[in-house]
């Protein structure tokens, strides 16, 4: 075997460059993997070896996917995806030995560079790839002309890259939006939240250690007071004890809610895989293909695979009115245990003259004994509501929130919890807060004659500063985690705080104009050029101009490259030479394109002594036609004759 | 005929000049394509003895001029003298009139030289005192320069480095070659042991022979190819010119005869390549000239129609 040629370097590189991105959500061993095959490409490049031969490239190729196959689980999943192709990014080079292999592992690093998408669409990644794309052109310029320059080919490559800017446009444009999602399947694993259709004790004091972003808001007027940025998110009806469900499914909101002073404002959410949005308490429409049921909560039609822009309106004073027969079941309770806690909810009932009293006298319970808002609670026991009211006395929101909303049942109140986010980081340059995963909170709703539903926050009596400085002041520092508490003081921390601000702000725009460029706006653009995509019609003119476009480019390029190839193609001699190449390559024997007739069959009769006579033969008779004066017809039947019988098996 | 002749000139001449098989089957090749060769190397590596070497083989009269600075263009083509006794002015020819003459050191010939010098090699002609003389054929200059000293040069143009057919380097003998060097004759006398091969005669027959190789169709759209590869290219700072392109032309001629045929194949143009473009192209970066290493692997991306 040959040994490596030394310009697989810089295809490594642009595979490592392109894959660099992808590293955290890799699987450790695939980044040994690669960083172990590629460092014995590069020793094995720098010292000549051949390489490994054809069963060993097998047994890795086989071994490299049975990883991929048992360590992801599914073979389906993004993650996956993203691993086989770094498996395969790793073993590439190590085959690369014709022009061919060289071209199709630039084309995995073009590959990889889109599996970036999966991950994240934001501006720095955006950045990223538009520098690997860059690279990996470079590069396979460089694959191509291999004498020229690091600096002329990424200029050149600068140059393509800026000549496709009008075609990117055109595609931005033009090619049609799916809704929902177009990497959904990459996405299922990444995506999160913190919420699912249950909510046990613990599982939001888990979130705070999530520093990722939930959504952003941006408001077209003035923000929201902090004491009012409750997120609105899931209704739970069903309370099993320490468990609480979604329960039932509340049916369509009839009449539209309709009080003073409407927020008006754009949340755009970050996937997390579930049905439901994040609107401020109370939203009052339902953007995009939601639905806003009766409880307030906003749902969607599709799982959020995909970062998306939902445009809202909000009160945050409002009366919902009578309640309505099917919400008795915000009065439902198991049927044992608790007792305790039942038999108190009761006593305060009996003392008290009206619901609020009741309220009053839970929130005042909460106060007075010593209530420890910690996001290290203890385990609770088989009753947990008792041993959080009776004896830990120590919890986080969904604590308080589950304790309270049980009691209120128990004192026959109808009371439901609602989950979604607290607070938000305001952003002065762009007019907008960002909502953490560490943000995630639970409240109660409770059902008042007059008032309708009307939050009460239980936290709120235990640490008030949760809801009016968010969550640094109301635990105490050493249980916050890291990124939550100011460990760094002085200037450093100020300049830092400057700089996030402002890129979030950067990216708050650049996420409105690209990602928020959605069918709809797509629809209106295209409705300025008479292209309805409502109609039929309107969508098979657009899908028309689009296989013209296609159909034009093939077009014009297929002229030029046939303009180029025409000499060649049209003498009869040389076609014959081609088919004897073509022959020859498949036998192992392939030309190199500035191989002279000559050196080609020396390198031949070098290689294989059995075929030296009959190669010999056939590119003398190709010299006298296509080089000499002497060509006849003679010469041109002996030639195609023994080039169709040529066979170089035998 | 003709091929056992050529062998037998390279292997007489490979015996004063050792181990430097390629370097005197591209004089020969230059000479024969009726060009003039420049050859770019250090002092004391054999270049006069090559140049030597090469017109005794042939059959050729030679001369050599030792550039300077002080040196004016009638130092080389002559001067009209007045005779007392017939009472005219009679010309003196100067080394110019020979068959092969060897100009040591070109750059550091003034402007004015060179150019009268290179006048001469272009036109086959020269003028003194408003009267032109042909220079009789075959007619071949041997330039060599330093590329290694600077100071006191005049560095041929560009213009002017065209009219060279070919450039070469000899560079250092193989240490064997350089052993058998040390241990055997002085090379002077080893030149004195060499025969002529041919005559002036045979030397202009082989010239008109040479431009009688067939070269087809197909042979120049590669070399076509090749010329507009580096016009487009983005390496090179000038792609090469139509002169250029009939030097390369004739120089693969020449190979492909002195190799016993009478029509190129791709093999030869790619054999000569580096030699007759070598200093005719300048990277676009830097301006300075590319090794040959270079040219080739340039050359290898331009695929053969």
């Amino acid at each position: 075997m040959k040994p490596y040629d030394k310009n697989i370097i810089p295809i490594i590189c642009a595979l490592a460059i392109a894959l660099a991105p992808q590293i955290p959500h890799l699987k450790p061993w695939v980044v040994g993997w690669c960083i172990l095959l590629w460092s014995y490409m590069f020793l094995a490049v720098r010292y000549g070896w051949a390489g490994p031969g054809k069963v060993t490239r097998f047994l890795l190729t086989a071994g490299g996917f049975l990883g991929v196959a048992v360590s992801y689980g599914k073979i389906l999943g993004g993650g996956a995806f993203i691993g086989l192709l770094a498996i395969m990014a790793g073993l590439k080079p190590l085959e690369t030995k014709t022009h061919r292999d060289k071209m199709i592992a630039v084309f995995i690093a073009y590959f990889i560079v889109i599996t970036s998408l999966f991950e994240s669409e934001n501006l720095a990644i955006t950045i990223y790839m538009f520098l690997s794309v860059l690279i990996s052109t470079a590069v396979l310029i460089h694959v191509n002309h291999p004498s020229g320059k690091l600096k002329a080919n990424v200029k050149q490559s600068a140059k393509i890259m800026v000549q496709a800017i009008p075609l990117m446009i055109l595609l931005f444009f033009l090619f049609p939006r799916l809704q929902g999602s177009l990497w959904g399947l990459a996405r299922q694993k990444t995506a999160h939240t913190g919420f699912t259709e249950s909510l046990n004790m613990g599982d939001i004091s888990k979130l705070v250690h999530n520093d990722k972003a939930a959504f952003r808001a941006e408001f077209s007027g003035d923000l929201p007071e902090p004491a009012k940025r409750y997120w609105r998110g899931i209704v739970l009806w069903r309370c099993e004890g320490a468990r609480w469900h979604v329960g039932i499914r509340a049916p369509q909101l009839q009449h539209e809610t309709k009080a003073a002073e409407p927020y008006e404002y754009s949340v755009i959410i970050e996937p997390h895989n579930k049905r439901w949005l994040f609107a401020l308490d109370l939203p009052s429409n339902a953007p995009g293909r939601s639905i806003l049921l009766d409880d307030y909560s906003l749902r969607l039609n599709y799982n959020l695979r995909h970062k998306q822009r939902f445009n809202l309106r909000s009160y945050t004073s409002y009366n919902t009115g009578p309640l309505k027969p099917w919400e008795r079941t915000a009065l439902k309770l198991p049927a044992r245990g608790n007792e305790n806690a039942r038999e108190l909810a009761l006593l305060w009932a009996l003392e008290a003259e009206t619901d609020e009293q009741i309220i009053e006298s839970a929130l005042n319970y909460f106060k007075e004994n010593n209530f420890l808002y910690t996001l290290n609670p203890p385990l609770l026991g088989s009753n947990p509501i008792d041993d959080f009211l009776f004896n830990k006395k120590q919890g986080y929101c969904e604590h308080f929130a589950s304790a309270f909303a049980f009691l209120m049942r128990a004192a026959g109140i109808p009371a439901r919890l609602v989950g979604g986010y607290l607070g938000g980081k305001p952003n002065l340059y762009g007019n907008f807060i960002s909502v953490r995963q560490s943000d995630a909170h639970v409240w109660v709703e409770v059902w008042l004659q007059g008032k309708g539903w009307t939050r009460v926050d239980p936290t709120y009596a235990v640490a008030p500063s949760r809801i009016d400085q968010g969550m640094e002041t109301a635990v105490s520092a050493d249980e916050l985690p890291g990124f939550l508490s100011s460990g760094q003081q002085g200037v450093f921390s100020g300049i830092q705080e400057v700089i996030r601000n402002r890129w979030e702000a950067i990216n708050a725009k650049w996420d409105s104009f690209f990602i928020g460029y959605s069918y709809d706006d797509q629809k209106s653009f295209l409705l300025r050029f008479g292209i309805n995509l409502e109609t039929l019609k309107g969508k098979l003119k657009s899908l028309l101009a689009i296989v013209a476009l296609i159909i034009l480019s093939g077009i014009i390029l297929s002229l030029r490259l046939f303009r180029k190839h025409h000499v060649g193609r049209r003498d009869p001699v040389q076609r014959f030479y081609i088919r004897f190449c073509s022959k020859l390559e498949k036998a192992g024997f392939p030309r190199r394109s500035d191989q002279g007739p000559r050196d080609y069959a020396k390198e031949i009769g070098q290689k294989k002594r059995s075929l030296k006579e009959r190669v010999d033969e056939i590119i003398d008779l190709y010299i006298i036609l296509r080089y000499t004066r002497r060509g006849n017809a003679n010469y041109m039947k002996k030639y195609v004759f023994l080039v169709n019988q040529f066979n170089p098996r035998h | 005929m003709m091929e056992q002749k050529y062998e037998d000139i390279v292997q007489q001449i490979g015996t004063v000049i050792l181990g430097k098989e390629k370097q005197i089957r591209l004089a020969l090749t230059c000479l024969f394509a009726q060009g003039h060769l420049l050859i770019e190397d250090m002092p004391g590596i054999g270049k006069t003895t090559l140049a030597k070497v090469l017109s005794v083989c042939l059959g050729l009269s030679f001369r050599r001029i030792q550039c300077t600075s002080d040196m004016l263009p009638g130092d080389i083509l002559g001067v009209s003298v007045f005779e007392q006794k017939s009472g005219s002015f009679i010309f003196h020819p100067g080394p110019i009139f020979t068959h092969v003459l060897l100009s040591d050191e070109i750059n550091r010939a003034t402007p004015k030289t060179q150019s009268a010098l290179l006048e001469a090699m272009e036109e086959q002609q020269v003028t003194v005192e408003g009267k032109t003389r042909r220079l009789e054929e075959p007619f071949f200059v041997i330039a060599t320069q330093n590329p290694f000293e600077y100071s006191g040069t005049f560095p041929l143009p560009e213009s002017q480095l065209d009219r060279f057919l070919m450039r070469i380097e000899i560079g250092y003998p193989g240490r064997q070659a350089e052993h058998q060097l040390l241990k055997g004759d002085e090379p002077k006398s080893l030149l004195a042991k060499i025969k002529p091969c041919l005559d002036k005669e045979e030397v202009l027959k082989i010239q008109r022979k040479i431009s009688g190789v067939h070269v087809s169709d197909a042979m120049l759209e590669y070399l076509q190819d090749i010329l507009d590869f580096t016009r487009r290219s983005p390496h090179f700072y000038m792609g090469l010119s139509p002169r250029a392109g009939m030097a390369l032309l004739q120089t693969a001629k020449s190979w492909s005869f002195l190799h016993g045929r009478d029509y190129a194949l791709p093999e030869d143009l790619q054999q000569i390549l580096p030699w007759v473009i070598g200093h005719r192209l300048r990277s676009k970066d830097d301006l300075q000239q590319f090794s040959n290493e270079k040219i080739n692997a340039f050359i290898m991306e331009v695929p053969i129609p």
